[in-house]
């Protein structure tokens, strides 16, 4: 008997929730509005909170709050406070298409700052056209894309990878192997390089492709060895890393016998891959936690007094905090949180925001932003230190249109 | 109440299909506030159908499928290439140019007309399935290792539609596409979505009518003896191969319509719905539904999803997949009929429950 209790008590819950989630479905809960109306602005924030890109993609979404959390303490964006509501892409980019659909449209919001890959980027972006919204891309990327929908507060490849070969050049660099993950930002990067190389006079003596989650690499390092370049140029992601760098050191190859440029690993990476491993190595990014300005100090103590000591912050965290006070910015000048009226504020070419990793403005054409490039050097703290910055900020240019060998090489995209 | 019982499903179901027609009438009357959440409901009915799909294998044949994801994408990305064509006016698409193809691809060129698109919808699933059902049920591969190869082949399709990134854009699949009734998106849009969405609709009762029509007869008890009997049915004089290959091609095409519908309202697709992962998920729906009912297919798919748009935001962000995994759980290992099945058990069969009750009691006493 007492059996039967429980069996009806579960059916009884799980009715519930099933009940709660499609009842749920219809409605709208309706508190704040994005135009006009209440003392609350909602925004959206996308990011994958569950699956592989979660752990990578919180800390985004960390920074973001923080902002949001900053902004309202300070008086909120033209006197409402910041609401934002969080959907999880779920490292999905069907799911990412769904939710970024559903914050626009059922929630409302005046924004979303999300997304981190390109695949979720891609399978958002007919969403904000089609629904004339804005959406805060905050990682770099592989460029040869400007939504007016989008606009992109990471790097585009001229104010990453082109000047990170343009370094190594400079540096005496010759041979260049190329390893990637098998994804749209790796082999976009490699076409821009090879065209480069070919331009500087450089030579690429291999290319490569991992899958995603390849954990072996023996084959690779056996062809690098045969190869013998002065370089490797790392496009390498996620779990790919740790495994390619674990194995190097395994055969005792440190930075002296094979440097490497990396372009996917930030603080966070270097954290999970081990900094005595990686001590010597290079990158390439616009931000790193110990970029010294004054910004930044408040910055990185803000972000580790509400989230912890252990965290670190990268240069996606840091774009995505920029985000946010861009957006503020543009809804300022505009005197409004209308999407056509934000963007004719940013299309005047004047949003800045002075950032942790320096002044940074959104370009009005093209809705990137013109921001400093800095090479690093990973050291045995496991933090990035600067060792060659760029006089003032790159101006983007997405399809790499001002500069001759890729216009010649042809790379920009068709339409 | 008898004619209830034994219509319970088909009652069932035409009140979820009425349920469904209304849905734009209240976007409409505004009691729907958002076209998005018409545009989600879309894509629960091509849910629905490979559920179905996977119930006629699963539930009636008794064979587990853990890669039907295969099917369901390669529906999805034969339908993606013919509207991203239509983007294109049949030009090369923006990831064969960074891919380095000068021109359309021999494989995707049968896909600038729509008639030849929607034939390679069906055939393509349907002539894949044929050959590995042919193969694996000639061999008498059954159990857990048809599992196993099903799994093994769609990881294997997975790494292939990565590794030819030129011609299927790597892991970021096939995007910027709208539906072949143009922009279904926002207010202004809902025409094309209204008519997106009751042809679906009107796809979903065919596809249901149809797999009534076939568990209904003699092929349907067929189907059952297989799954409880093999080698008796076998033993009787049926081809059960033959029957296993069949059922199989079709669960396979039902999935390619599935991913051809979900494409035209998702507007891309990604080798995420290729992978193991998501075909297991549409293994949940038709088990947390009630499997060998087709009733249970769609009810599973649609509140599975539902619950999924719904829970994975707001306050539960962090612990949807708990709850939706606890869901799943439960109903394995305590109801094992689905969700059918505590209705069946608890609200219709008082009577019958009160027996075995009884009978029990004698039992144990």
């Amino acid at each position: 008997m007492k059996k039967g209790y429980w069996k009806k008590g579960i059916v009884l819950a799980m009715t519930a929730i099933l009940a709660f989630g499609v009842a749920g479905c219809g409605k709208r809960k309706d508190t704040g509005s994005s135009n006009g109306g209440g003392d609350t602005v909602k925004v959206g924030i996308l990011h994958s909170l569950t699956g592989s890109m979660a752990i990578s993609e919180e800390a985004v979404r960390d920074a973001e709050v923080l902002a949001i959390n900053e902004i309202n303490k300070s008086g909120g964006v033209l006197g409402k406070k910041i609401k934002y509501v969080e959907e999880d892409g779920a490292s999905e980019p069907s799911t990412f298409a769904t939710k970024a659909e559903k914050l626009i449209d059922s929630e409302g919001v005046a924004t979303v700052f999300g997304c981190w890959t390109s695949s979720s980027r891609k399978a958002v972006k007919t969403a904000f056209e089609d629904y004339n919204n804005l959406l805060w891309y905050p990682v770099q990327y592989e460029g040869m894309e400007s939504s007016k929908n989008i606009v992109y507060t990471g790097a585009a490849p001229n104010q990453q990878i082109v000047p990170a070969i343009e370094y190594l050049k400079k540096k005496g660099y010759k041979k260049m192997f190329l390893l990637g993950s098998d994804y749209v930002f790796p082999r976009t990067a490699n076409m821009i390089i090879k065209a480069q190389a070919k331009a500087l006079g450089m030579e690429v003596v291999g290319e490569e492709y991992a899958d995603m989650d390849q954990t072996d690499f023996a084959a690779v390092i056996a062809k690098i060895e045969k190869a013998k370049p002065d370089v490797i140029v790392n496009t390498l992601n996620g779990t790919g890393n740790v495994s390619f760098f674990k194995q190097m050191a395994e055969k005792n190859y440190t930075s002296k016998d094979y440097m490497t440029m990396s372009f996917s690993i930030a603080e966070e990476e270097v954290k999970t891959i081990g900094a005595k491993i990686l001590k010597g190595h290079m990158v390439s990014w616009n931000y790193y936690e110990t970029t010294n300005t004054k910004e930044n100090k408040k910055f990185v103590a803000a972000y580790k007094k509400k989230y912890g000591k252990n965290r670190v912050t990268s240069d996606p965290v840091e774009a995505g905090y920029d985000a946010v006070y861009l957006w503020k910015a543009a809804v300022e000048k505009a005197g409004s949180f209308d999407v056509d009226d934000v963007r004719k504020a940013i299309k005047t070419g004047t949003i800045s925001f002075q950032a942790p990793e320096g002044k940074v403005t959104i370009d009005g054409n093209n809705q990137h932003l013109a921001k400093p490039v800095r090479i690093g050097v990973i050291k045995g703290d496991g933090l990035i230190y600067t060792t060659y910055e760029t006089k003032g900020t790159v101006k983007p240019d997405p399809y790499l249109k001002s500069y001759d060998w890729a216009v010649k090489a042809k790379l920009q995209p068709l339409e | 109440m008898k004619k209830i019982k034994k219509q319970g499903s088909n009652i069932c179901f035409l009140i979820i299909v009425i349920l469904l027609a209304l849905v734009p009438i209240m976007y409409q009357y505004e009691l729907i506030e958002a076209s998005s959440t018409v545009l989600f409901i879309g894509k629960c009915m091509a849910f629905a159908i490979v559920a179905i799909g996977l119930d006629l294998i699963w539930g009636y044949t008794g064979i587990l499928s853990l890669g039907h994801g295969l099917y369901f994408a390669l529906g999805g990305y034969a339908m993606a290439m013919y509207l991203k064509l239509q983007r294109t006016g049949g030009g090369i698409t923006d990831f064969m140019h960074i891919g380095g193809l000068k021109e359309l691809p021999l494989v995707w060129k049968p896909f600038l007309s729509l008639p030849v698109s929607i034939f390679l919808i069906l055939f393509v699933p349907g002539i894949l399935a044929g050959v590995i059902g042919y193969f694996i049920f000639k061999n008498r591969v059954k159990g857990v290792y048809f599992s196993i190869i099903s799994q093994a082949l769609t990881w294997a399709a997975y790494s292939i539609f990565i590794a030819l990134s030129p011609y299927t854009n790597g892991n970021v699949g096939i995007t910027d596409i709208q539906s072949v009734f143009g922009s279904i998106k926002g207010s202004m849009n809902f025409g094309n979505l209204q008519i997106l969405f009751y042809s679906a609709l009107i796809l979903l009762i065919l596809v249901y009518a149809g797999a009534k029509f076939l568990t209904g007869r003699k092929f349907g008890k067929l189907l059952i003896a297989i799954r409880d009997g093999e080698n008796r049915t076998y033993f009787s004089g049926y081809q059960v191969s033959r029957y296993k290959t069949f059922i199989y091609v079709l669960s396979a095409i039902l999935a390619g319509i599935a991913g051809a519908i979900f494409v035209n309202f998702n507007g891309s697709i990604t080798p995420n719905q290729m992978t193991i992962a998501y075909s297991i998920t549409m293994v949940i729906w038709v088990a947390v539904g009630g499997r060998g009912t087709i009733i249970g297919a769609v009810i599973g798919a649609f509140l599975i999803n539902m619950c999924e748009y719904k829970l994975s935001s707001g306050g539960l962000v962090e612990v949807w997949q708990y709850l939706i995994g606890a869901i799943f759980c439960i109903t394995i290992i305590f109801f094992k009929g689905g969700i059918i099945g505590i209705v069946r058990d608890h609200l219709f069969a008082s009577g019958r429950r009160k027996k075995a009750e009884r009978r029990e009691l004698r039992q144990n006493s």
